[in-house]
């Protein structure tokens, strides 16, 4: 049997954490959801918990925006596949998760979303 | 007083924040700049408060302005510095000139770029309520915030909504603001809109 996947989902806002986790525990009801609503609350608990499988990562949030996270995660996390789902859909920012070889996904959510965005593990 | 609880707020903030997104695409697109956004602020205050919030209080601005009809209405406003607005049309319309007034053409050409981003803005948030917005045509006006700002429904109700987002472009220096201005019953109905959008969430 496979051993269940974590999840951390980094996201201000708690309505897109909530989408989030219900679309994937929809698919995936055994996987463990991890939740941190900003960038400093992500790197005070990069030390703390094991590398998920999967981290999403809002990029509009307040203090330290997502994108200037990532190399803050690869430090501890060298190989830990992100994706980026964001409301902010401009082509800048699609480039610039293709140069973090990083996963782009735009919001709104819905079970679509989800799907591409765990594509991202494999 | 009317107030909605924190859930309420976040989805709200939430649902704008996707189409501010789409409104910077659009932005983008037409400037060939990234388009930096703040994360958007939500407060309730009284008109004359709301006027003080905008960041150029005080100084000369230019609004284009549509009133959005659908399950709730908003007035949506777009506004720059009057000094930088002149720049900004001129790099978009590459126009070349040192006249230092926004000329009929370039007025224009405002209303069409106003209508295009406050549009982009508005569609995602119509998608996710299952509804539709009518759109008044493009307005613009120039003068102080009070005067941009003069909404005869804004300036009539007690408490109005204020949601704010700034817009920088990456490499020139020129901010813009866009607004969203709604009074007592529309936000009523924006409220039972959410209330809807969040008990039809996967769970």
């Amino acid at each position: 049997m496979m051993k269940p996947k974590t999840v951390l989902i980094v996201d201000d806002s708690r309505l897109s954490r909530m989408i989030i986790k219900a679309l994937i525990l929809e698919k995936h009801p055994d996987w463990i959801m991890l939740e941190t609503t900003n960038a400093e609350q992500t790197i005070s608990m990069i030390d703390s918990i094991a590398e998920p499988d999967l981290i999403t990562l809002d990029v509009n949030m307040p203090g330290m925006d997502g994108l200037s996270l990532v190399d803050t995660i690869r430090k501890s996390w060298v190989s830990v596949p992100i994706v980026v789902i964001t409301a902010n859909v401009q082509g800048s920012v699609s480039r610039k998760c293709a140069e973090l070889k990083i996963g782009f996904v735009e919001k709104p959510i819905d079970a679509d979303s989800i799907d591409k965005a765990l594509t991202f593990m494999e | 007083m009317f107030a909605l609880n924190d859930l309420q707020q976040d989805t709200l903030l939430e649902i704008f924040n996707i189409g501010v997104g789409k409104a910077a695409a659009a932005l983008s697109k037409m400037t060939s700049e990234e388009i930096l956004l703040s994360v958007p602020t939500l407060a309730f205050l009284e008109w004359h408060e709301a006027v003080q919030r905008l960041p150029c209080e005080g100084k000369i601005i230019c609004g284009i302005s549509q009133r959005f009809e659908g399950p709730f209405t908003t007035e949506a406003v777009l506004m720059f510095p009057a000094d930088k607005t002149v720049e900004f049309i001129r790099f978009i319309l590459r126009v070349d000139s040192s006249f230092g007034q926004l000329t009929e053409m370039e007025q224009e050409g405002l209303c069409e770029i106003g209508n295009i981003v406050l549009n982009a803005c508005m569609a995602p948030i119509a998608d996710i309520f299952s509804a539709q917005f009518r759109a008044t045509m493009p307005e613009f006006r120039i003068g102080t915030s009070e005067h941009v700002l003069s909404f005869d429904v804004a300036q009539t109700n007690r408490v109005i909504m204020l949601m704010l987002v700034k817009l920088q472009m990456e490499k020139r220096e020129i901010e813009g603001y866009l607004a969203f201005l709604s009074v007592l019953p529309d936000m009523q109905r924006l409220s039972a809109n959410i209330d809807r959008f969040i008990s039809e969430l996967p769970k």
